[in-house]
């Protein structure tokens, strides 16, 4: 029992995580996790994972990018920026 | 990937239309207020920032990126009055995007290889950090070696994925799309997006434990305020 619902919620982690899960089964989830730390441990995990990559991957270009875009704009269509 | 042929070569005027599946332009429904190009820039110009980094993950070079981007405004404002309003602009202008990018790379873009990542169980680098911190009393210790990973090693992994892997992993993991939205992003069915979205982060965290392995975040020894 307690078994299957480790798999049913493992299974569906990052549809969980992804937001792409159904209410009744988020809320089934949510109520294992609260009583399962070893799931709550890899949900958690795969979260912060998830968060991460985000962190990390994401870049700011130099403000001269984004000049060189409007110029680039300006340059070939006259009616940008007007 | 046919679909990617709508786009034309650099600079001309847009010649693709998005379809209408992709849930981000409808066909235009009676009373649709259409965009008005001289709002372009005050509505589509702040996403700029995230779509350079997106195009830098794509194509892996700043250069690149930056002349992928540009395309990308260009064809979007020819193309702004066009777009309906209340609708999608994030996902739209990423659309085009993505266009962009695999109809000027399309030579270099590999076919999708076959690269079998069924091997890959599920929470695969959760497991051997795991094994690795077996023993340890903090729960958190795998996420403590997490924290470790620079942001080099995370760029470098995403970018080693296969590029059918790569795109949805960076629409949702990067960007927060929703898999419809990648869906039409992409344009392939919404099973797809799930299917590679998750051998994508399979391999994303076998290359990633690859990493903690040569950088020694492996060890018993996790840096943290002990």
């Amino acid at each position: 029992m307690g078994k299957q619902n480790c798999q049913d919620s493992l299974a569906h982690v990052y549809f969980y995580l992804d937001d792409e899960i159904g209410r009744l089964r988020k809320a089934r989830i949510k109520r294992h996790l609260k009583k399962c730390p070893p799931c709550m441990g890899a949900f958690s995990f795969e979260s912060r994972l998830k968060a991460i990559v985000r962190e990390r991957v994401r870049e700011e270009p130099q403000p001269e990018v984004m000049d060189r875009l409007r110029a680039f704009l300006k340059e070939n269509e006259s009616g940008f920026g007007n | 990937m046919t679909s990617f042929a709508r786009g034309e070569g650099a600079f001309g005027r847009p010649n693709f239309s998005l379809p209408a599946r992709s849930g981000i332009v409808l066909p235009v429904r009676r009373g649709a207020v259409l965009a008005d190009q001289a709002n372009f820039e005050r509505d589509a110009m702040e996403f700029a920032p995230q779509l350079y980094s997106a195009a830098l993950r794509m194509t892996r070079n700043p250069a690149d990126a930056e002349d992928v981007v540009q395309e990308t405004y260009l064809k979007a404002y020819r193309a702004y009055h066009t777009f309906q309003t209340g609708t999608n602009l994030k996902a739209w202008l990423y659309r085009i995007l993505t266009n962009t990018y695999i109809n000027r790379y399309r030579k270099q873009v590999r076919r999708p290889t076959e690269v079998d990542f069924g091997e890959v169980e599920d929470l695969y680098l959760y497991k051997r950090l795991g094994s690795v911190e077996a023993g340890k009393a903090s729960r958190s210790a795998e996420e403590e070696v997490l924290e470790q990973f620079v942001d080099a090693d995370v760029k470098a992994a995403v970018e080693e994925l296969p590029e059918h892997f790569r795109m949805p992993v960076l629409l949702a993991d990067v960007e927060g799309f929703s898999y419809k939205e990648i869906a039409g992003i992409l344009d392939v069915p919404i099973g797809t997006v799930m299917s590679r979205l998750h051998r994508g982060r399979k391999a994303l965290e076998k290359a990633l434990w690859a990493f903690a392995e040569q950088h020694g975040l492996t060890g018993e020894q996790v840096a943290g305020d002990g």
